[in-house]
């Protein structure tokens, strides 16, 4: 079985969103020649502006693998964590519908001491319905959908 | 159960009855909730200002300066609850219809908007906080400010139409976002036109109009028309 990465096109489509605080808050300073009040607040939507693109570097750098004993996540800094299917106590894949692209999905599996957090809706269309047909093999996945985020 | 000694009156079992269906639509009450704030706020805006004898050329903080603020504000909540009221007993069965109507108030409204914000921003460059403070005195500013609202307007509500009449918006289905800025430009470059011709020193900046406005439009609208849509949803599942 092998690891499932997250794609390249996945990440830069995500760079524009993540960056798009920064850009706003760039053109206000820009147009606007704020006082001080304003130029905190624009400071401010460029820190969350990196703090989105430093996510999506680490989200960008995980990988997931499955196989008939458990399931094992690397994280961006190389870390493992690994779950047999026997110690899982929950899976919950929580979806949300993006009006603009694929459907934001965290798969959550739980056992009594870890957990195991992954976005798959970076992965490949058909490496994600595979990595999700073999959680469903093993675990009673629980789907629970997420509101509209605006 | 009945015997021969017995004569039923009625049905042995309560019928329930079906449930009532309403074909509410979240769009067409945001539609006139909204249009009924607009309308009634700029009136009584307008109204009470000629009325008071107010001078927005010389503003001051007086009594009927603050007045006409507050009346209008109330006015314009009063009239949305009314507005949103009238909107919501008109039934809607067409999915395809709720969602165009989803399509052409969400454009309309958000691109108003964003239209004012980036003129607000270009003219803010052009005169400066000294100069926008003195334009804001002038006679005109409201009808210029009037007349920008109307271009927002009026351009927003041109590209929801072709991106429905060319099916680059359909209803359950992504929008084609690459398509749906490729089709609004052209318009935003009239826009642009438009807003120069009302204020000739925003022709530096008409370029960057044109070429900001239909993108923020086309990622806002579809996530406000992907909540009218879920929430369409809730009251009748089957749309």
């Amino acid at each position: 079985m092998p690891w499932y990465r997250p794609t390249f096109a996945s990440f830069l489509a995500a760079l524009p969103i993540s960056l798009s605080p920064a850009v706003v808050a760039a053109i206000i300073v820009w147009f606007l020649d704020p006082g001080t009040a304003l130029k905190v607040v624009s400071a401010l939507f460029a820190l969350f502006a990196l703090h989105n693109v430093i996510g999506d570097v680490f989200v960008h750098l995980g990988a997931i693998h499955v196989d008939e004993r458990g399931i094992m996540m690397k994280g961006s800094l190389g870390d493992l964590r690994a779950i047999e299917w026997r110690e899982v106590t929950g899976a919950v894949l929580r979806e949300r519908e993006n009006p603009i692209t694929r459907t934001d999905r965290l798969l959550i599996i739980d056992s009594d001491d870890k957990r195991v957090m992954f976005n798959t809706n970076v992965l490949k269309p058909a490496d994600e319905a595979a990595l999700l047909a073999m959680v469903r093999r093993h675990a009673p996945l629980v789907v629970e959908r997420d509101t509209p985020a605006v | 159960m009945n015997d021969w000694q017995q004569e039923s009156l009625g049905p042995s079992e309560r019928v329930p009855s079906p449930p009532s269906r309403r074909f509410t639509s979240p769009p067409l009450t945001r539609m006139f909730a909204g249009i009924a704030f607009i309308g009634a706020g700029i009136g009584t805006w307008f109204a009470a200002g000629r009325l008071l004898g107010v001078d927005w050329t010389q503003p001051k903080w007086g009594a009927a300066n603050i007045s006409v603020y507050i009346g209008s504000m109330l006015a314009a909540l009063i009239a949305s609850l009314f507005g949103g009221m009238i909107g919501m007993a008109v039934p809607v069965r067409s999915g395809g219809v709720n969602f165009a109507i989803a399509v052409i108030w969400q454009y309309t409204a958000n691109g108003t908007a964003i239209w004012i914000m980036l003129v607000v921003m270009v003219t803010h460059k052009v005169f400066g906080s000294a100069g926008m403070q003195q334009f804001a005195h002038r006679g005109d500013a409201a009808r210029l400010g009037l007349m920008t609202m109307a271009v927002g307007a009026c351009g927003s509500l041109l590209i929801a139409t072709l991106l429905l009449l060319t099916r680059v918006l359909r209803n359950a289905k992504k929008p084609r976002v690459v398509a749906a800025i490729v089709i609004a430009l052209p318009v935003a470059f009239l826009m642009s036109r438009a807003e120069t011709a009302l204020l000739p020193p925003v022709a530096r900046f008409g370029l960057f109009l044109a070429l900001t406005f239909p993108i923020p439009l086309v990622f806002v609208c579809a996530h406000f028309i992907d909540r009218d849509l879920h929430q369409r949803r809730q009251i009748v599942p089957e749309t």
